[in-house]
């Protein structure tokens, strides 16, 4: 190498270095942020140091984790990621796939859906609808997932992460959704787990049955149905295997609505309105006078931009941020919270906390999911519903004042007691289980919701000790060999699915 | 910890290299390296890196124990003690789970299986060992006398844990004396730093692409097959070649300089040149280390050729696949020395072109799938055979096309050689001028592959795969 050369490397040595030594003090020693906004969740904490996790590994994978995800203007960064992924090629139609994508839907003929993965559902006459008590799948720790939700104050309410399997995420425009895969042996599952609250609580109380449909079943191209599995096929197979559960047509009326803003473009949830919808039907079912929307007061934020973004990265949801509408129901109603675990009461509020930061959009409705909830309305007719949801339940809340002089507010994932008992110590008249066709069709969440007829889920309970004992004695052992080979033909691990 | 990791790039190699420099004399400078490379090794191995130092301590002593009984038969028990060691090590924590379960079907048996998890880069230290331990035994290098020194030879972090396979008469002189120099530090750490973009920046996307496809239980569409193959096809290349760029990058700015480990594989015209341009430093160990031993072209040459394409396979993975892929490969290196090399050499090039690209993916559908009945269902979507009744292409297959296309093209321009023709043609007129531009722009690729790398890599974390889970 001559002189004159490693003169001019100098230089470039000079400027390399530079650049690098930069980069490098500024990761290091600038603050780090503990939490993101865009993707409205915690990150990875620096891990504590113990003989133990560092010698089984753990330590060095979760600094490595930490000092990655905790990098300094982390969110500026994910936006200059996804502006650069956007390099990646071209978008034909304003279509862009996310995931592994995968065909899912079979005949369109009614009613006759194959199952999935190729195996039969069990029939009816296999399974009683005495399941037993299940291990919630897959590998989130429903309890972790609380502790972190519970930490910030009330009125600063934790998203969910997304609970449910899926085949993809597809942006269209301004509007994205979930492509949904559809599992028949969940259906299946899921009635039956149903049909079992029916038997334990016996004939003096009403059960409902709402699944909803989501954005993907009314907004989908038709050139990529094969993608997404016929909704209404898979909710009308749960409604047919219930047995004395009533079950809600919401999805009619939400079809005659598709030209409004029943769904959110930028998250995986409902609208408000499309919840609105959805109370009609089941006023309608209850016999009920319908409350009609005008009753509300309609207010809005700009400048949403809802959960599909932290999920897919995509840029463009960025860029198309929709306008958030939510009602006032005008019906007076208190608002009690308590803990989820010990229903310690932890004070009033209100079922749609418009203190929030607009980009918390859906996030407004009923504060945490790890609250437990009681509305009591100045409806006088004694009659008490207990909702099990999940997030999308939510929204639909203050629809349902009107009908109703108490409403206790379940979520499947995060209740810490025994439901059955719960429920008859709180004379409960009515229950409805309202659901999305994911979750209808996740394991791990029907887990969930049979696992609460045995609760408690670990933590302290109020039941007594009787009404453990008969519980038990009340229930058979569970047929495993059955339970197993349900669950090997249905959910393959989360990974493989997306 | 990888290479590909931001606490890596911007926390662990700064500070070995200011360790590294600050030390001025060797002896501070290898224990600089052995050091780092422990902890390197210790971060994702906390309890094997244990197991790392005593199978070096072994081959210390046997590569003493060889120099002192050289030229006499007594030496042979030396390599032997070390072929036992190393090879032991693999046979029980590569193999042992797979050997079992081979010998429990073949006899019936139900001896227990213990999946032991694998010690990150045994495969590729083992054999930098053991190509030691046979050098010493041939004369062809002199045993080490300091254990610092062949601590660090086998524990570079550069090669460790995913090579290249450096043999120990290439660099015996660099372990006395470094070449570290202004020139060798830049153009390796740019070396370094285009690794790390064909790693973050190409394999990443188009890996993303064929795992979408690959992982489906039946592809959408025989397009789709053909799609997610390809993309596999780039995603291979472009992970190890770059991880090889980084550590012969890393190893340059140290002072060391290894041999190339690819050099563009996919221009070959035969399955011969493939595997002299594919992992350049497997295929000379074996042929160094077992083919000629067992006789090369002098002595039953296809037999040799049969016993280092299995054992090629073999190391892949303790996995019937990985076997089938090493002895695809040797019946069409046999049939190439039978007569189709020939042929190769006179057809238009395109022709051959053709063929060594068809027999390079077709054989990554065998290296990929560990699973043969999904094997067979991915071949029957692929050539549409009677039975797999997927369509000819399907509506995600073309947008996921679309939506990939510049990333795509970029990775297929990347597999021609097309830096070393701009090296030749800007630095072949020795114009200063041509020089000076050359250098800039190497620099300023340089640093914005850094960069993009660098704002993916935060990107990454935000990975659907974490918190998709409940």
């Amino acid at each position: 190498m001559n002189r004159k050369l490693e003169r001019k490397y100098f230089y470039v040595l000079i400027v390399l270095v530079t650049v690098l030594v930069f980069l490098s003090l500024s990761i290091i020693f600038l603050p780090r942020p503990e939490r993101s906004e865009t993707e409205n969740r915690p990150l990875a904490p620096f891990p504590k140091f113990t003989t133990e996790s560092y010698l089984n590994g753990s330590f060095t994978r979760d600094l490595t984790l930490w000092f990655a995800d905790t990098v300094p203007f982390r969110d500026n960064i994910l936006k200059l990621s996804s502006r650069l992924k956007e390099f990646e090629g071209i978008r034909q139609d304003n279509i862009k796939f996310h995931g592994n994508v995968q065909i899912v839907a079979t005949e369109p003929e009614q009613g006759e859906t194959a199952p999935q993965n190729g195996t039969e559902p069990p029939s009816v006459a296999d399974l009683t609808p005495e399941y037993g008590r299940n291990e919630p799948g897959g590998e989130g720790d429903p309890l972790g997932s609380v502790t972190a939700a519970t930490e910030p104050a009330e009125t600063e309410p934790e998203t969910d992460s997304l609970e449910f399997d899926n085949n993809g995420i597809v942006t269209i425009g301004d509007r994205s959704f979930m492509l949904f895969g559809g599992n028949r042996v969940q259906g299946k599952y899921y009635a039956d787990v149903l049909n079992a609250y029916k038997v334990q609580l016996g004939e003096g109380i009403n059960v409902y049955s709402m699944v909803v449909p989501t954005a993907v079943e009314f907004y989908l191209p038709d050139q990529y149905a094969e993608y997404s599995n016929s909704e209404l096929n898979q909710i009308n197979y749960i409604y047919e295997n219930l047995v004395g559960v009533t079950p809600i047509d919401a999805y009619s009326v939400l079809a005659s609505h598709t030209d409004e803003d029943i769904y959110l473009k930028t998250d995986h949830h409902w609208a408000q309105l499309g919840a609105y919808y959805a109370s009609i039907a089941f006023a309608e079912t209850l016999g009920e006078p319908v409350q009609p929307i005008s009753d509300y007061e309609k207010k809005s934020r700009e400048g949403y931009v809802g959960s599909l973004y932290g999920y897919t990265n995509d840029i463009k949801i960025l860029e198309s941020p929709e306008r958030f509408d939510y009602y006032i129901q005008p019906l007076p109603y208190k608002t009690e919270f308590f803990k989820y675990d010990t229903l310690a009461s932890e004070g009033y509020g209100s079922l749609i906390y418009e203190t929030s930061t607009s980009e918390k959009g859906y996030q407004m409705f009923i504060g945490s999911d790890a609250k437990h909830i009681k509305v009591t309305t100045e409806n006088k007719n004694g009659k008490r519903l207990c909702v099990f949801k999940e997030s999308f339940g939510n929204a639909l809340i203050p629809s349902l004042i009107p009908y109703f002089e108490e409403i206790y507010v379940i979520d499947i994932r995060f209740f810490g007691m025994n439901a059955i008992d719960y429920m008859k110590q709180e004379g409960i008249t009515d229950v409805l289980f309202v659901n999305n066709i994911f979750a209808a069709n996740t394991q791990m969440l029907i887990d969930y919701i049979n696992n609460l007829r045995y609760g408690p889920v670990g933590l302290t309970t109020a039941a007594t000790e009787e009404t453990e004992t008969e519980t038990t004695l009340e229930q058979p052992e569970p047929p495993l060999e059955l339970l197993e080979e349900t669950f090997e033909t249905t959910a393959p691990p989360i990974e493989e699915i997306y | 910890m990888v290479f590909s990791e931001l606490i890596f790039i911007y926390a662990f190699l700064p500070l070995f290299f200011i360790f590294y420099f600050l030390s001025r004399n060797l002896t501070y400078k290898n224990i600089v390296l052995v050091i780092f490379s422990l902890v390197f090794y210790a971060w994702g191995e906390p309890v094997w890196v244990l197991l790392l130092v005593g199978s070096t301590l072994a081959d210390y002593f046997n590569g003493l124990f060889i120099s002192k009984h050289f030229g006499k038969k007594t030496a042979k028990l030396g390599v032997a003690a070390s072929l036992a060691v190393n090879l032991g090590l693999l046979a029980i924590f590569k193999y042992g789970a797979f050997f079992t379960q081979t010998f429990n079907s073949v006899t019936g048996l139900a001896l227990p299986v213990h999946e032991l998890d694998l010690p990150i880069g045994i495969s590729f230290y083992s054999f930098q060992s053991i190509s030691y331990i046979v050098d010493v035994y041939r004369g062809k290098v002199k045993a080490q006398r300091s254990f610092l020194k062949f601590m660090m030879y086998i524990s570079m972090f550069f090669q460790l844990v995913a090579g290249p396979i450096v043999c120990y008469d290439t660099i015996e002189r660099q372990i006395e004396r470094r070449d570290i120099s202004i020139s060798n530090f830049s153009q390796g750490l740019i070396r370094f730093l285009i690794g790390l973009g064909k790693k973050v920046i190409i394999a990443n996307s188009v890996g993303g692409i064929a795992d979408g496809i690959l992982s489906n239980a039946v592809p959408q569409s025989t397009a789709a097959a053909w799609f997610g193959i390809l993309m596999f096809t780039l995603q291979i290349y472009f992970d190890f070649s770059g991880y090889s760029d980084m550590a012969i990058g890393m190893g340059r700015m140290a002072g060391f300089t290894f041999l190339e480990n690819f050099n563009y594989p996919y221009i070959a015209r035969s399955a011969r040149e493939f595997w002299r341009r594919w992992h350049i430093s497997l295929g000379s160990f074996f042929r160094e280390y077992v083919y000629i031993p067992l006789g090369g072209n002098r002595k039953h040459q296809y037999l040799n050729l049969v016993i280092v394409w299995f054992l090629t396979g073999l190391w892949h993975g303790a996995s019937w696949n990985f076997i089938l892929w090493g002895c695809y490969f040797g019946v069409l290196i046999i049939i190439e020395n039978l007569f189709l090399g020939k042929v190769l050499e006179k057809i238009p090039k395109i022709f051959s072109h053709i063929y060594l690209l068809f027999a390079a993916v077709l054989g990554w559908s065998l290296f990929y799938f560990t699973d043969l009945s999904r094997l067979g269902v991915y071949l029957s979507a692929m050539f549409n055979f009677g039975g797999s009744n997927v369509k000819l292409i399907d509506e995600i297959t073309k947008t996921t096309f679309l939506n990939n296309i510049f990333v795509i093209a970029i990775a297929v321009i990347f597999c021609l050689p097309i830096i070393p023709k701009l090296k030749e043609f800007f630095t072949h007129k020795k114009s200063a001028i041509a020089q000076n531009i050359y250098l800039f722009g190497q620099t300023a690729a340089a640093i914005t592959v850094l960069v993009i790398s660098s704002i993916l890599l935060v990107g990454d974390t935000n990975n659907p795969f974490l918190y998709f889970r409940f």
